[in-house]
């Protein structure tokens, strides 16, 4: 492994290891150092990674409906058939979502699926903004220096996995730090207990795994106790974690005891400060009904955002004043039964979407709107032109920020051409970026509460962007 | 009919010993037959333990590349028929089908070479569409248990051209360009990402060739497109090229098994780039074979293949050289042949870097929970009351085992194999460790509590499936001889004095009743001297790692 950044917190790390000193403690002498904007804030701010797996088609998820936009849309997409994965026009049965923008977008009209209600009285309401053409970026890029290859771009563009990780933690596969566990390394000495500052409500995420941070993957159900940990197993005497979560030699055993011995200590943390779920806590989901099959199913979506809000409602009783955490959904690579298989992602969304506004307007009592920022990332967006019933890998996307600290009911960055053969097409409509993830990602950091200098920490290729604030928080 | 090998007699097991020392006229240990066999099969019994240290590896490695194997698809097809007519079975038929073989199959290096393809070769039941196509899925993998002991390049033909796959990464009725529509790259990108050459040139070690101090890809964005258009015209197969059948409106009843078939009508006929250069025109088929050959010719197949399967069987990080002994075997078999996968697999196994006892403190690989619950299967001969092995998906993380067979959350299966668990030593020494992705706070809490439950009562449907501890039974008076017992079959002989030690603490805290107390309470106490001895030993992270 190799450390392309060394930063006061590699040097930090590097006294932690020389010394035991563990992470929280490293945290407080960072915080006595004064170092960290976010230090001694005695508000409250959660920021959520709402992922989508898979890359998720923007093009049918955020619309021009103009005209000359229109036009071309059901030229590449309309294939006039049962499988055709163009949707309805604005006005028609089950069509597109028109919305307004705060900025005048002279000659374009906009709209959302059909299937994000929800989402659209959000924009509405101004708590939820659209971000235009964000993608992975080194730096600010053409089309004409992307076809000549003449600037660096991105490593292993439209492949999945990679460009997952180059998402969450500006490196390809195999990178073991994150921009959300890296702004916690940062942010966590207003808490007064780093082990929840990053939480994953999804598995394992490089997103929320920082220098010192390191993410606490919680269950949608909560955390529960090991059997037996009280001192008596299966009718013996013994203390199980004597054996479960000791210290080994062999490296993959130590790695494998420390999970195990994290999961003790925080699950006996979480379960006295935790808030159920249900009537007297965070409320239930409320059941969803897939729209294509008329059936009723958990919401796995909603399901995580749950167990998100239990963890806010505990915030006073934990003593977290800043967190991150991660969410995800799974089927977003569409290149076949898109039309079927996207609405019932959209709906899904909605319906997550709309349930957490909601729990977050009344949680336990308070309003906490203005203090949970969530946002959308996906691997990449998807090809304009259709394979016949979907659409394959893209670069470029269009994605939201939803909360009470957003300035809603607009579109950020530029919002690109609808067609081929123009500035921000690198074939089939496959979207080089307007906006850089960095640029996006520093403008959440930003409201989180970091300085300048730290955001240029978090995100290293953000030096080369002269727009480090995109305008989309309050 | 499956070949089903019986629980050994008091007799034989007694005449077994108890030493992991002990040595065969072979000149392996229990130890080193039970070691073997954690890298070769789906989990040891102590009667394999026995086998195997009687023959010796070379014998063992014949028989058991010469055993006939047993087809799952053929499981669903027999169960299909309670199912209602169309029924084209479902995943819990194919997962009795799996825990059957794996529970009582003598083809045990089958069973595990086909579980690590398929990793690689990923198909999931977490597509919408596959639960129901069990059989679909159960042919996928007796395709991969075919070619396990056959050649990489007729595996690749059949993965290509298998109903399952096509459906999973979306090529089945994949249909040639037009001027506003283009093929879909699906499969095109992964089978070469994935399944062959791997996303940058290696050298022959696995290691990364560097020009001019970068990785270099082997692939570009118009190699996935001409791929993508070889990947045209292919659905069901059926007796004739209809249209309707094309689209599937006319249905072949073995369409779901049988490989695709290529409809002229909609294959592309432009030019096609793969790995730089264009195919040469000829027919679909023609042109499969031409781009498979490409493929499967290219010098990284070796190494990226190769250290997976290392990794599925033996280690997580094994050193370059392994690494390019076995690419070597995998070029050449020694007979001329390339992608000779017995002459891979004795590479893999029989390596000294497999085969010695490892010192390093990276040495190893940690199980996966399927590996865990199949080891505890075949170490206490579980059976099923149903005779069906009645079992279902184990997703959840807190209620199941985070991992079920053939259900990986997407094609880059349940881990990847350069993953590295941030914030560890392993990271620190730029190690990796794939099984660490699927490793939670919960899912640890999940392994631990849904173990203490099997050990005891069994797992599947209603308890379906049921151990047999009555060897170790016989222990329980005599914790040494019980701890011992299971460092073999459990631990290969590996066990440390101070996990031994904790494990004689638990059991000697539980008290045998005399012969004069009550039936019922004496019973209770033996027993979970054994429940004890079995689930801590299973939850040591020594078990945990094999080594």
């Amino acid at each position: 492994m190799t450390h392309q950044h060394f930063s006061r917190r590699d040097f930090l790390r590097s006294i932690a290891s020389a010394t035991g000193v563990a992470a929280a403690p490293l945290a407080l002498n960072l915080a006595a150092a004064g170092t960290a904007a976010a230090a001694g804030a005695s508000d409250y701010k959660a920021l959520i990674c709402l992922y989508m797996m898979g890359g998720n088609d923007h093009y049918n998820t955020f619309l021009a409906t103009d005209r000359t936009s229109w036009t071309e849309y059901e030229r590449l997409r309309d294939t006039n058939d049962a499988q055709s994965i163009a949707l309805p026009k604005d006005g028609s049965f089950g069509g597109v979502l028109p919305v307004g923008t705060a900025t005048v977008q002279p000659g374009r009209t906009f709209a959302f699926h059909p299937q994000l209600a929800g989402l659209r009285q959000l924009y509405n309401s101004g708590r939820a903004a659209v971000v235009s053409n964000v993608g992975t970026l080194v730096q600010p890029t053409t089309r004409e220096q992307y076809l000549a290859n003449s600037v660096p771009l991105p490593p292993k563009l439209f492949s999945h996995n990679d460009q997952q990780a180059v998402w969450l933690s500006d490196r390809a596969e195999g990178s073991t730090v994150g921009w959300g566990g890296r702004m916690a390394d940062l942010i966590n000495s207003a808490n007064g207990n780093s082990s929840f500052t990053c939480i994953s409500a999804a598995g394992n995420t490089v997103f929320l795994s920082g220098r010192q941070m390191q993410q606490f993957q919680i269950a949608p159900a909560g955390a529960v106790p090991i059997e037996g940990i009280s001192g008596r197993v299966l009718g013996a005497n013994f203390q199980l974690r004597s054996l479960i979560a000791g210290s080994h030699t062999n490296k993959l055993e130590a790695a494998h005891a420390s999970v195990v011995s994290r999961s003790i200590d925080l699950q006996a943390q979480l379960a006295s400060a935790m808030v159920a779920a249900g009537p007297g806590g965070v409320p239930n989901p409320k059941g969803y009904v897939n729209p294509m099959t008329g059936t009723a199913a958990v919401n796995p979506l909603a399901s995580q955002l749950q167990i998100v809000a239990r963890m806010i409602a505990a915030r006073e009783a934990l003593g977290m004043k800043r967190q991150v955490f991660f969410v995800s959904m799974g089927g977003f690579d569409t290149h076949d039964g898109q039309s079927r298989r996207h609405a019932a992602l959209m709906a899904r969304l909605d319906h997550a979407l709309s349930y957490f506004d909601t729990t977050m307007a009344n949680l336990m009592g308070a309003n906490v709107r203005q203090q949970v920022t969530l946002f959308t990332a996906s691997d990449f967006g998807r090809t304009l032109t259709s394979n016949g019933d979907g659409t394959d890998h893209g670069w470029g996307s269009h994605h939201f920020v939803a909360g009470g600290a957003v300035r809603g009911s607009d579109i950020y960055g530029d919002f690109p051409t609808i067609g081929l053969g123009h500035a921000n097409d690198i074939g089939q409509g496959a979207l080089l970026p307007s906006v850089a993830v960095d640029q996006y990602g520093a403008t959440l950091g930003r409201w989180l509460g970091l300085s300048d200098s730290e955001l240029i920490d978090v995100f290293p290729s953000l030096v080369n962007f002269s727009q480090r604030d995109l305008g989309f928080m309050r | 009919m499956m070949a089903v090998r019986g629980i050994p007699t008091a007799t034989t097991a007694a005449a077994i010993g108890s030493e992991a020392s002990l040595s065969y006229s072979t000149g392996l240990t229990l130890a080193d037959a039970s070691r073997f066999l954690s890298q070769a099969t789906m989990g040891p019994s102590m009667y394999d333990i026995d086998q195997l240290a009687s023959k010796g590896y070379e014998k063992w490695l014949n028989e058991q590349f010469s055993m006939k194997q047993v087809l799952h698809r053929e499981h669903v097809t027999a169960a299909m028929a309670s199912m209602p007519l169309g029924s084209l079975g479902s995943e819990d038929q194919f997962f009795e089908s799996f825990w059957k073989q794996t529970a009582r199959g003598t083809d045990q290096l089958r069973q595990r070479v086909a579980f690590g393809l398929s990793q690689i070769f990923v198909v999931s039941f977490q597509d919408e569409s596959l639960p129901s196509n069990g059989r679909s899925v159960a042919s996928f993998y007796d395709v991969l248990g075919k070619h396990a002991f056959g050649n990489f390049r007729d595996l690749l033909q059949d993965v290509s051209t298998h109903p399952a796959m096509a459906i999973y990464l979306t090529f089945l009725r994949n249909k040639k360009e037009s001027e506003t529509r283009v093929p879909d790259e699906n499969f095109a990108r992964e089978l070469m990402q994935l399944m062959t050459i791997g996303p940058y040139h290696l050298n022959q070690d696995g290691t990364i060739k560097q020009v001019n101090g970068k990785p270099v890809e082997t692939y570009t964005h118009e190699d996935v497109a001409g791929l993508a258009k070889v990947f045209t015209g292919w659905s069901w197969s059926g007796p004739d090229k209809s249209d309707a059948r094309f689209y599937g409106s006319v249905a072949h009843p073995n369409r779901d098994w049988k490989p695709l078939q290529n409809y002229p009508n909609f294959h592309s006929t432009s030019t096609k780039q793969v790995l730089g250069t264009s195919l040469p025109n000829g027919s679909a088929e023609e042109e499969l074979d031409a781009a498979l050959d490409r493929l499967f010719n290219h010098p990284n197949v070796g190494p990226f293949i190769g250290r997976q399967l290392i990794q599925r069987l033996v280690t997580s990080n094994p050193s370059p050289a392994y690494v390019s002994r076995v690419a070597a075997a995998f070029n050449n078999n020694g007979a001329g042949v390339r992608g000779d996968m017995k002459a891979v697999i004795r590479a893999i196994l029989m390596d000294r870097e497999a085969r010695q006892v490892p010192t390093s403190q990276y040495a190893g690989r940690l199980r996966e929970p399927v590996l865990r619950l199949s080891h505890w299967m075949r170490a206490f001969y579980a059976s099923s009351t149903s005779g069906k092995y009645r079992m279902w998906h184990m997703d959840d993380a807190l209620e199941g085992l985070a991992q079920t067979p053939m259900r990986a959350a997407s094609v880059f299966n349940f881990y990847r194999p350069e993953y590295v668990p941030p914030q560890t030593d392993l990271a620190d020494a730029g190690m990796v460790s794939p099984e660490m992705q699927i490793t939670t706070e919960s899912s640890v809490v999940g392994y631990l509590n849904v173990m203490q439950s099997i050990v005891q009562v069994g797992t599947g449907k209603n308890r379906d499936i049921l151990p047999h501890y009555d060897r170790e039974l016989e222990l329980v008076g005599r914790p040494d001889a019980l701890v011992e017992r299971l460092n073999i079959t459990m631990l290969h002989g590996q066990m440390s004095e101070a996990l031994r030690q904790q494990l004689l603490e638990a059991i000697n805290s539980i008290n045998l009743l005399p012969p004069t107390a009550n039936a019922v309470a004496a019973d209770f106490q033996r027993k979970h001297r054994l429940y004890v001895a079995v689930f801590l030993t299973m939850a040591s992270p020594e078990y945990l790692v094999q080594k």
